[in-house]
């Protein structure tokens, strides 16, 4: 394995998500505008709680979207990439499966990196004041990476079964819209989902989120289940879809 | 020295990298599966060719003759059905990762990134060859000012025609010094000025001593550039030899008039 090539991949990836303005809109900007709208307007509504504001309750959820975004990226990139040959140029090279998965685990750590600060500094900006402790701060990094790779698992499966970028950017709101409406910033008790909820990765990640941020102790057993569920999940989301691309990186 | 080893799959002996034979063909079938998966269609069909060290080798044919899917199949891309394919003398079946390190393919579409520029798009290739920065610039603006991109070289390809999307494949097909040298189709779609001024260009090619393998339908480009060539039809060679002698041979004045003369159609028909 060579690092030169890896991080090439990284730097490619990099650049992708500040120069393609569908990418950057989609998977930077679209959350952090969100979280500055809900937060003037909403950040001193007490809607659903005496405890939280409405926009309190929600950002958990929207740090969560931000995540999610990365399929409508993954779908519609490799998508791309296949339908315009670049892909199977790439594969004429030396770059090895190995090199090439390392490479997507750094740069899709990196990613919900991105979001987490821009979001989160919007939300401190208009006033928001979470309970975290910095441990806790490490632990919700841990939540939107996991559910960053089950996203990347939803976007390379998406990916096979679009002709191009821009059907695979359509299909992966099939993936991305359910994640939306019942288990991220809309509470899905809201919309009377509640008992779907546990189905979506990205429930896990909200509620650990949100646990974290009311300042809950890290040493409570639901928050490391709530981990140890999204781990698995998103584990196994993400290995279907590399075997997915890996079988079909060349049709 | 040459060494030889073994082919598993088949009896013909592999020659060591630096043997004469770069390429060896023989009897190369790939079956795809048909829309209702019963049929299936025979892309390629019992091709056998060989390829010498520094020949520059024009694989002629119809659209749908089975030239890419050759190419492919000598570039690991896709696996063959049936046969034996050996490039600088190892196994396609088995030995990829070395052959990965001796090739470059100049694709039939552009394949290039759109968000990144054109000596990005130089620099990234050049990466995945494990290339130094320094030997990357200096061989990219060799091949820029070659082709004449290099003033535009800076701009994110978004921005390129088709004909400086095609130069750009051509010099990123070629960055890492390959052996060997696909050439999938690389003037179609050019208008003739361009098209001509890549002629020039991979004709400095042929004065390097790398073997190419060119796929083309066009017949000048077959006639000026190739050493030799290997007419494909149906996915079968129908005719393999110097485009002088095919045409001596068959006792007509270009190569299209072989093509004609073997099949009873013209090569831009189609198949």
């Amino acid at each position: 394995m060579k690092t030169k090539r890896v991080l090439t991949i990284v730097k490619m990836e990099m650049l992708r998500l500040l120069r393609d303005p569908v990418v950057l809109v989609f998977t930077v900007l679209l959350v952090p505008v969100l979280i500055l709208i809900f937060g003037l307007t909403m950040g001193s509504n007490y809607g659903w709680s005496s405890e939280y504001t409405i926009f309190e309750i929600m950002l958990p959820g929207f740090l969560a979207y931000a995540c999610l975004m990365t399929i409508y990226d993954v779908a519609a990139s490799v998508a791309g990439e296949r339908a315009s040959g670049i892909q199977q140029r790439v594969n004429t090279t030396p770059l090895t499966s190995v090199e090439y998965i390392l490479s997507q685990l750094i740069s899709y750590t990196i990613k919900p990196l991105i979001q987490m600060f821009l979001g989160f500094g919007v939300a401190l900006l208009v006033g928001y004041r979470p309970l975290a402790t910095a441990a806790g701060y490490l632990l919700v990094i841990v939540f939107l990476v996991l559910l960053t790779f089950s996203s990347v698992g939803f976007g390379l499966i998406t990916a096979q079964f679009a002709k191009s970028a821009g059907a695979a950017g359509g299909l992966a709101f099939i993936f991305i819209v359910p994640q939306q409406l019942f288990a991220t910033f809309i509470p899905p008790a809201f919309i009377g989902a509640d008992s779907f909820k546990w189905i979506f990765p990205s429930f896990y990640a909200t509620e650990g989120l949100g646990y974290i941020f009311a300042g809950v102790s890290l040493t409570d057993s639901y928050i490391w289940m709530l981990l140890g569920i999204l781990l698995a999940i998103s584990a196994v989301i993400y290995i279907v879809g590399i075997l997915v691309y890996e079988k079909n990186k060349n049709k | 020295m040459l060494s030889t080893k073994e082919n598993k799959n088949s009896d013909i002996k592999i020659n060591a990298p630096d043997s004469f034979i770069s390429i060896e063909v023989k009897n190369l079938k790939k079956h795809f599966k048909g829309k209702r998966k019963i049929e299936s269609v025979k892309a390629v069909d019992g091709v056998t060719f060989h390829v010498e060290h520094g020949e520059f080798f024009g694989l002629l044919g119809s659209n749908g003759a089975g030239k890419t899917t050759t190419i492919n199949i000598l570039t690991g891309a896709v696996s063959p059905t049936e046969g034996t394919a050996v490039v600088g003398g190892y196994n396609v079946r088995t030995d990829l990762k070395e052959i990965k390190e001796i090739i470059s393919v100049c694709p039939q579409e552009p394949s290039v990134y759109t968000f990144l520029t054109g000596i990005e798009n130089i620099q990234f290739f050049g990466n995945l060859h494990l290339m130094s920065k320094k030997e990357i610039l200096e061989r990219a603006e060799e091949l820029l000012k070659l082709l004449g991109l290099y003033d535009d070289r800076k701009r994110k390809t978004k921005r390129y025609s088709g004909g400086m999307l095609r130069q750009l494949s051509l010099i990123i097909a070629l960055i890492n010094e390959p052996d060997i040298l696909f050439l999938d189709e690389p003037t179609v779609g050019m208008d003739p000025r361009a098209r001509r001024k890549v002629w020039e260009f991979l004709g400095s090619i042929r004065r390097q001593n790398r073997t190419v393998i060119l796929t083309t339908h066009y017949i000048e480009e077959a006639e000026a550039l190739c050493d030799r060539v290997a007419i494909i039809d149906y996915g079968k060679v129908i005719a393999i030899g110097p485009p002088k002698k095919l045409i001596e041979e068959y006792e007509v004045t270009n190569l299209e008039e072989v093509f004609m003369k073997i099949t009873g159609r013209r090569i831009v028909e189609g198949i």
